[in-house]
């Protein structure tokens, strides 16, 4: 009885759990599942049944070069949006930790670009940007730094910057705040120490706001690698993958795949190989931090 | 407590009836709102709920919709998307709804036959317009030349009125995703002497007639403003509105358009045949109503057949006086609606109109309606010009790619059934 009761008293906790767990299994599981099992097949909207096929739809796909071109635009929509919202969100967070007057009202106006829906993020820059009557070219011909207006969303070299400034644009504010709120937390001793030492402003910085930050940094990193990958909203308000497929992201390609081609088997096979993609990413990226961690250590 | 329980158990059982549009616009759906009210008031015990959404997003919805056993009952639909719901077993035929309304003659005969597909009608035409090229008056006449009747004629009146950066001719919507430029691709071949299809549903878009209307188009984008491959159809309306471009091809919706946002364009606003270079060539649409397998089928005809009474008929087509072409015949013989005071004076555009659908088709669909012509309305058409200004193709490169890609779609879509 007492070994019995031992052992409920041991797994009390893993029971506790169950539910949620079971909760999780369903709602996060089930969509997984059935999407790689939908990736096997010739599942078609407008066509009943789903005829198993194995592998074809990921053969199809990874022979594609336009797939290969999807995974280059998101990785570098991923990684040019990350760096410049990393550094434009400290940044701003160290601009407001030396404010000493109107901080909260700073504050409020930095992260209004995150407070817009998407959609309405999209339509200020599409408006601004526009090239024949945004506000942009206006101002770039008069001053004469251009001789022609700008093709932002049309011009196929163009294109993947505009979206990379506008996701920095509305991105920022989050890393900004998470960052700011992160340096509430450092104790100021520990910046007379380093005053009392004869530190730079810039040494400061560097050796005690920077390695107080980095684990919220690092978080903010895999969250917004995870959102930027995978959005979509933005994006095909924005350009709908174009001009040609050079903002075309897989996630674009799915939906297209999907909803314009009604393909929901091969676009499945794209959801996976996201999945897939992303996943190593972040394995990637924990072990990276993972050595550093033992390295510091 | 007990009082309640009564009151609930002598309440008669609502039925709520699921109407799925796309007349986002003010005025269209204030008049729905008020048919829906009076189609309650004459069925008690019914209540209709609408859900209006944006034409490209139907087929996202009903998809769905089906798998989840979700179907509304009743749906205006854009008729490609009606050939696909009946491909898909999503909509019941409407026969019923025909024979309810008195037989095939109670609609203008041609739009009802359109509908016809595998034996039955799989929609009612609820309306049709036809796109044609609207211009200024005013610019055409200040740069000294007259509406362009032939490809060569445009082109030429294309350059003469083009003044960049402050006037253009025309801008294309090649934006990914969109399928205005399948629209005008459709009336220039069908003007070249060409078809997509033939009548075995053959596919022929790897033709010289499709390659030279390819580089029409092309040959007119160098009259358009910059931003084309970014443009859709809001977006080209929107630069004739705004004094950017002198032409833009569209159904006579325009003529509301220009009303509301740009008045000062109204006393120049004249429209042509879209320019031909061997024979005449008309594209039309139809805004369809279809019984999805919703779950109230008898009361979803009982009201579909209520909005094409002419009583609730006439006010709709008057939301947007000639855009919205009658396909009832009765309303289209009725004087009241030609008595509107727009359509009165735009009568010439609007005859026009008249004409071109009684000789146009939809895109792709010269044979009759085919789930393989729907696909020509996928954006496809779009991507080709943009592998032609992106990525370098020329012409022939890019029509082959694409016959090639539009041949793949259809010997799949074959050997699924």
């Amino acid at each position: 009885m007492n070994h019995l009761l031992n052992k409920i008293d041991k797994n009390i906790g893993t029971l506790f759990i169950l539910p949620t767990f079971l909760a999780f299994l369903v709602i996060q599981g089930f969509p997984i599942i059935s999407t790689i099992f939908l990736s096997l097949t010739d599942a078609h909207l407008i066509y009943p049944g789903a005829p198993f096929i194995g592998l074809t739809n990921y053969a199809k796909l990874i022979a594609q070069p336009e797939l290969w071109l999807s995974l280059l635009n998101a990785c570098l929509l991923t990684a040019g949006s990350l760096v410049l919202q990393v550094i434009v969100g400290v940044a701003g967070a160290i601009a407001l930790s030396q404010i000493t007057r109107g901080r909260s009202l700073f504050r409020t106006l930095l992260i209004i670009p995150w407070a817009f829906p998407p959609i309405i993020t999209v339509s200020i820059w599409k408006w601004l940007l526009d090239p024949n009557s945004g506000l942009v070219n206006y101002l770039l011909l008069k001053s004469g730094l251009c001789e022609a207006p700008l093709e932002w969303f049309s011009s196929g070299k163009l294109a993947i910057w505009s979206l990379i400034w506008i996701f920095v644009w509305s991105g920022y504010p989050f890393i900004m705040v998470a960052v700011h709120a992160a340096m509430q937390a450092i104790p100021e001793d520990f910046y007379d120490v380093a005053r009392t030492e004869g530190a730079s402003f810039w040494q400061e910085v560097r050796h005690v706001t920077l390695p107080a930050i980095k684990p919220v940094l690092s978080i903010m990193i895999v969250l917004r690698t995870i959102w930027i990958f995978n959005n979509f909203n933005m994006i095909y308000t924005a350009t709908g993958g174009g001009p040609g497929i050079s903002t075309q992201t897989p996630a674009i390609m799915a939906y297209n795949t999907a909803w314009k081609r009604f393909y929901i088997g091969e676009a499945s096979a794209i959801c996976t190989i996201m999945l897939v993609f992303l996943c190593i990413l972040m394995f990637i990226y924990f072990r990276l931090q993972a050595s550093r961690k033992g390295e510091d250590g | 407590m007990i009082v309640t329980g009564i009151v609930t158990a002598a309440a008669p059982k609502t039925k709520v009836l699921v109407f799925w549009h796309g007349y986002t616009q003010g005025p269209r759906r204030e008049v729905l709102a008020k048919t829906i009210k009076a189609f309650e008031a004459e069925h008690p015990g019914v209540t209709v709920r609408e859900e209006a959404m944006p034409w490209e997003q139907m087929n996202t919805k009903w998809t769905t919709a089906q798998a989840a056993g979700t179907l509304p009952d009743v749906a205006a639909v854009l008729f490609e998307q009606s050939i696909l719901m009946a491909e898909a077993k999503a909509s019941y035929p409407t026969d019923s709804v025909v024979k309810m309304l008195g037989g095939p003659d109670y609609f203008v005969r041609q739009q009802l036959d359109n509908c016809f597909y595998k034996g039955h009608y799989i929609a009612v035409p609820h309306y049709t317009h036809c796109r044609l090229l609207f211009y200024r008056e005013d610019w055409l006449k200040e740069a000294g030349v007259s509406a362009p009747k032939t490809w060569d004629e445009f082109l030429a009146v294309a350059k003469a009125v083009t003044k960049p950066p402050q006037r253009y001719a025309m801008v294309q919507a090649f934006k990914k995703g969109q399928s205005t430029t399948a629209v005008l691709l459709d009336c220039l071949v069908k003007t070249n002497g060409g078809e997509f299809f033939d009548k075995k549903w053959n596919l022929k878009f790897n033709t010289p007639q499709v390659v030279e209307a390819v580089k029409f188009i092309l040959e007119l984008n160098k009259y358009a403003p910059p931003g084309s491959l970014d443009y859709d159809m809001n977006s080209i309306n929107e630069l004739f509105l705004k004094d950017k471009v002198a032409f833009v091809i569209n159904s006579p919706f325009v003529i509301q358009w220009t009303i509301e946002s740009a008045p000062h364009i109204l006393p120049y606003l004249k429209a042509v045949p879209i320019p031909q270079n061997k024979c005449e060539g008309w594209m039309t649409e139809m805004q369809s109503l279809v019984l999805p397998k919703g779950k109230n089928p008898k009361e979803a005809r009982e009201f579909m057949a209520f909005l094409l009474r002419k009583d609730q008929y006439i006010p709709f087509a008057h939301t947007v006086p000639g855009g919205i072409i009658p396909t009832v015949k009765a309303v289209a013989q009725s004087e009241e609606y030609w008595n509107h005071p727009t359509i009165k004076r735009f009568r010439e555009i609007i005859d026009l109109a008249l004409y071109g659908v009684s000789k146009g088709t939809p895109v792709g669909l010269q044979h009759g309606p085919s789930k393989y012509g729907a696909i020509l309305r996928t954006g496809v058409i779009e991507e080709m010009f943009q592998s032609i200004l992106i990525q370098g193709l020329t012409p022939e490169q890019a029509v082959a790619k694409t016959h090639a890609r539009l041949q793949e779609e259809i010997d799949r879509m074959k050997k699924r059934g």
